[in-house]
């Protein structure tokens, strides 16, 4: 049997934190709540034998700014951030993926949403672990197009930038992370399972088609994305990482 | 350099209306007079008086040396071009020269060149020429035994212009004056023409630099008038600090409460507790995003088609029947997410009172963009339109038959105000009108922020 996951939730707020803890404790996770920044860093120093597995940070801390945290975090660590921070503070949200952050997620969330982000977040740590190269990269450019997955943004050959669903973006990530390679739909459905709302057998061929959409109309994306029949899709326009 | 105060550029409006307006009578003054100098106009110049001098004293010693009954004979011989001489012993005409200011001036003329003749009596007087437009001048000159020599200056004084000539020399110089005097008022009133310009740019919300400039009245008033204004901002920044503020610590309640909630053994009450929540949230939103009115954001260049199919496909996910008609991809420069709260705010509207929902892209790529909403509920009647674009204005329950009843979620009554304002901030605009699916046609036109700002 495995050993629960570590969570270390970073908040100013004690209720709230407390609150956090239980709830992640009943999800048969293990919580460390601190409030401030210093407190923080005394657990990363000295993580006896409870190494971190994900950490839930706070944008709006007492002592120092979340996002300089994170950045502090990722000098010595890969372990999974997801941010938190209130609605609508978009510029938070790009400069928290920037530098580093896993995932965001704004306040106020519902349980089912932050455990779906945790469990999202997990098994994309478990996944680098594994094979770090497979962690997401800065930019994948293709016939033009230009895809940053950690700022979620899509830009088409003119410049524009095109919005994705959350579906969407998975899709298109997998696809990308695997250029080249069929992959069947049975494991594309579970790769964006958590993102779709209700998935059933043909929401998978839905939601290639929205993308297909996306990427610039029906008959030129055919050939970037193209259908292996019974099997699965292919993304098949050449494709650079940087 | 320190003017006296008398001759320093009046100060006050007053003082720089009583100059304008001196100005402007001096200035008609001075030209009416040269009008009328101009109309009298000489026909000789002063060489040609230096001749005539010359013979007139020529004459009168001719004249004195010789006996009368000569002096007739004599004189005829000495006519000269332009003048013609005569002896006679006595004369009735008269001198003019008092009354004619051209007179006395040729009376000067006539002596500075021959000072012998001073002295002399000198009757001058005025004759029409033969021609009957031009003007000759004769003179007489009192010889020592009381006879004279008459004599006349053949076309001294040009022909008057003609009367409707006059009339319009004068017509234009009134113009002229008048415009100048326009083009100084103008000048002087323009401080506040500039005044009333930053009255207006303070109610858009822009801080418009006001230089005081002008009249000391206007720039007392263009001095108070900025400090107001920048009162008047800085009120408003606090007040929508505040909402900000606290919009922003209400979060932390509402996140606690919302676990809480998520937490109680009795999930129908926690659910409904989260309803209730995500009301509460949603009246945050679009308090911030009305408070905001998108201008926390920096236009940039997107596919308007890939964000209005994205929120479609989100909203057909969450199981709203809604369809997007347009081209597949259509590129502006704008503000993609006070854009998508717009759209996102028309969606929720329609959705409220409808089964179904269009949205509608029209327009013409990096100029502008035409978006419908339309719906198949009831739409609004056309006297409401004004009224519902006001802020905190929602429609009675009456006046239009919601579909999910009065439990269902609704906003704070701020979603059309919002879009109302954040497209005054970009230059575009809503309008409402009638679907053709039978329910309400809300249409957001919005241009391409860089042919905005040209």
């Amino acid at each position: 049997m495995t050993k629960p996951a570590h969570i270390v939730i970073v908040e100013d707020d004690a209720p709230l934190r407390a609150l956090l803890a239980r709830l992640l404790c009943e999800c048969g996770y293990e919580a460390t709540g601190v409030s401030s920044g210093v407190e923080f860093s005394h657990i990363l120093a000295h993580p006896g034998d409870r190494p971190i597995d994900l950490v839930l940070l706070d944008i709006m801390l007492p002592d120092e700014n979340g996002l300089t945290l994170c950045q502090r975090i990722r000098k010595t660590s890969q372990v999974p951030i997801i941010m938190v921070s209130a609605r609508g503070q978009e510029a938070d949200r790009v400069a928290g993926l920037d530098i580093g952050a896993d995932d965001y997620i704004p306040k106020p969330f519902s349980r089912p949403e932050l455990l779906a982000r945790i469990r999202a977040a997990l098994r994309r740590g478990g996944e680098s672990r594994i094979s770090p190269e497979s962690s997401a990269p800065e930019c994948y450019r293709f016939e033009e197009w230009r895809f940053f997955p950690k700022r979620r943004e899509l830009f088409a050959p003119s410049g524009a930038q095109v919005s994705l669903t959350a579906a969407e973006h998975e899709l298109l990530l997998t696809l990308l992370r695997h250029s080249q390679q069929t992959i069947g739909r049975g494991r594309l459905m579970e790769l964006v399972r958590s993102r779709l709302p209700h998935s059933h057998d043909r929401s998978i061929d839905v939601l290639v088609s929205r993308l297909r959409k996306k990427l610039g109309g029906a008959r030129r994306s055919l050939s970037m994305i193209r259908t292996v029949r019974g099997v699965g899709y292919v993304f098949i326009a050449e494709t650079n990482v940087s | 350099m320190v003017l006296p105060a008398f001759l320093r550029i009046p100060s006050g409006m007053m003082g720089r209306i009583v100059m304008v307006l001196a100005g402007a009578i001096l200035l008609e003054l001075l030209g009416n007079l040269l009008l009328h100098r101009w109309q009298d106009r000489e026909l000789l110049d002063s060489s040609r008086a230096q001749i005539i001098a010359q013979q007139l004293l020529n004459a009168v010693h001719v004249a004195e040396a010789a006996a009368p009954p000569d002096r007739a004979r004599l004189m005829h011989s000495l006519n000269m071009e332009g003048l013609a001489l005569n002896w006679v012993p006595s004369t009735v005409i008269v001198d003019h020269s008092a009354a004619q200011e051209q007179l006395a001036s040729m009376r000067r003329w006539l002596v500075q060149a021959a000072p012998e003749l001073d002295g002399r009596e000198l009757r001058l007087s005025l004759l029409p020429a033969h021609d009957g437009q031009q003007r000759d001048l004769v003179g007489l000159m009192a010889l020592r035994d009381g006879s004279f020599i008459s004599f006349r200056i053949s076309s001294y004084l040009r022909a008057p212009p003609p009367l409707w000539f006059v009339s319009l020399l004068h017509v234009l110089l009134l113009v002229i004056v008048f415009g100048l005097a326009l083009i100084m008022i103008r000048n002087l009133i323009r401080p506040l023409r500039d005044l009333a310009a930053a009255a207006d740019e303070t109610g858009r919300h822009h801080v418009y630099r006001i230089v005081p400039a002008g009249p000391l009245e206007v720039r007392r008033l263009a001095r108070a008038f900025d400090a107001m204004q920048t009162r008047l901002i800085k009120a408003m920044d606090d007040n929508t600090q505040a909402l900000i503020v606290v919009s922003h610590d209400l979060r932390t309640p509402i996140q606690r409460m919302k676990l809480r909630a998520s937490m109680l053994e009795d999930t129908d009450t926690g659910e409904m507790i989260a309803h209730d929540l995500s009301e509460m949230e949603d009246f945050i939103d679009s308090t911030l995003a009305y408070v905001r009115s998108g201008k926390d954001e920096q236009p940039r260049l997107i596919d308007v088609a890939a964000m209005l199919i994205t929120i479609a496909d989100e909203a057909s996910d969450r199981g709203v029947n809604v369809q997007y008609i347009g081209p597949g991809s259509f590129v502006l420069h704008t503000r993609p997410l006070a854009l998508t709260r717009m759209v996102q705010n028309l969606m929720e509207n329609a959705r409220r009172y409808a089964e179904r929902i269009e949205i509608h892209l029209l327009g013409e790529e990096s100029h502008y963009a035409q978006i419908q909403v339309e719906d198949d509920g009831p739409g609004i009647p056309q006297a409401k339109w004004a009224e519902v674009v006001q802020p905190f204005r929602k429609l009675e329950a009456s006046q239009a038959i919601r579909r999910d009843g009065p439990s269902a979620k609704q906003g704070a009554g701020l979603g059309l105000a919002f879009i109302q304002r954040t497209l005054h901030e970009q230059s575009g605009s809503l309008t409402l009108g009638t679907s053709a699916l039978g329910g309400l046609r809300a249409s957001i036109h919005i241009p391409d922020s860089r042919a905005a700002e040209q």
